[in-house]
């Protein structure tokens, strides 16, 4: 028997088009799905498991603009709040490095900028062997925006621990 | 007997079928990720590398004007002052000076804002601190970067 007939109809029963026609409805009622669940088709994994992590992350700005962050900051994605709170929050000076006129190092501080060092603990879903807060993914080294309800800024990662 | 396939069959089921997941998730559908609210909150904003005599329009008590309407938010002070520079000095150090032909405008904007979830929005702009802001009145508009943001009490 052949799978489509003279008639264009798969196994006898149903039109290779009529076919085609559900199968695109069936994946647009899939999309939608994945859409109400507030996921893009790169979650659907099988392999996804919840964990607590605490993750280092600095900050540099100029001075007077870090002043917003505060301990228990919920951190939050666009217009979603993430499982995520900041533990802890330090400032620090920025050091740079410049020649004298001799041609020395010199480490001086920076007077214009300003650093801050903050711990933020999450519980994160982590899947295809990444951490996952929101839609981004959380490594040593990488730039992410760090953000809560009152400031978005750019910061690296420094170090990632899991917790539970 | 040769059996039809039915359409009006296959609608009901998928008709079920999309009634059962939106009522599964009728927290996500309903109202996105999270209601929308009002919030009070006062930001600083900055303006940098203004020519001296630029923005002498703007005063306290101006109203913040976007999207072809005056908003709920009022500049309730402002600070012009000479741009901070630094240099490297002889001996490597890092020293500062005023730049007296470049100034920065400093303004604390008293705003009522519509929230959702970490969103907040004045006029359609996100306001955040990190973000740029275009202070806007009648008289003036300048681009500037949000500085500080305080919720009200």
């Amino acid at each position: 028997m052949k799978m489509i007939n003279k008639e264009g109809k798969v196994f006898n029963k149903i039109n290779i088009l009529d076919l085609l026609f559900v199968a695109a409805i069936a994946f647009l009622i899939f999309l939608s799905v994945i859409k109400i669940m507030g996921k893009d088709l790169d979650d659907i994994s099988l392999d996804s498991q919840i964990r607590t992590i605490e993750a280092e992350v600095s900050v540099v700005m100029d001075k007077g603009y870090l002043d917003t962050i505060r301990i228990g900051d919920r951190l939050g994605e666009t217009k979603q709040h993430l499982d995520a709170y900041v533990e802890s929050v330090e400032i620090e000076p920025v050091k740079v490095t410049n020649v004298d006129s001799d041609g020395n190092p010199v480490v001086s501080v920076d007077p214009l900028k300003e650093k801050a060092k903050v711990v933020f603990k999450a519980t994160i879903p982590f899947e295809s062997n990444s951490y996952k807060l929101g839609k981004q993914e959380l490594r040593q080294g990488k730039i992410i925006f760090l953000e809560s309800d009152f400031y978005r800024y750019f910061a690296q990662i420094e170090s990632i621990k899991v917790v539970d | 007997m040769k059996r039809k396939w039915n359409w009006v069959d296959t609608l009901v089921i998928v008709l079920i079928a999309a009634a059962i997941i939106v009522f599964f998730n009728r927290d996500r559908v309903a109202g996105g990720v999270a209601p929308t609210n009002r919030r009070n909150i006062t930001f600083t904003v900055e303006a940098k590398k203004l020519p001296r005599d630029l923005v002498t329009e703007l005063k306290t008590g101006d109203q913040i004007f976007s999207q072809y309407k005056l908003q709920n938010a009022y500049i309730t002070e402002i600070n012009v002052k000479p741009t901070v520079k630094s240099l490297i000095a002889d001996d490597g150090t890092i020293k500062t000076y005023d730049d007296e032909e470049e100034m920065v405008l400093e303004a604390t904007i008293d705003a009522e804002v519509l929230s959702s979830g970490p969103y907040l929005d004045l006029g359609g702009q996100e306001i955040k601190v990190g973000l740029q802001f275009i202070l806007k009145t009648i008289d003036v508009e300048v681009t500037s970067d949000i500085k500080h943001i305080e919720v009200k009490p």
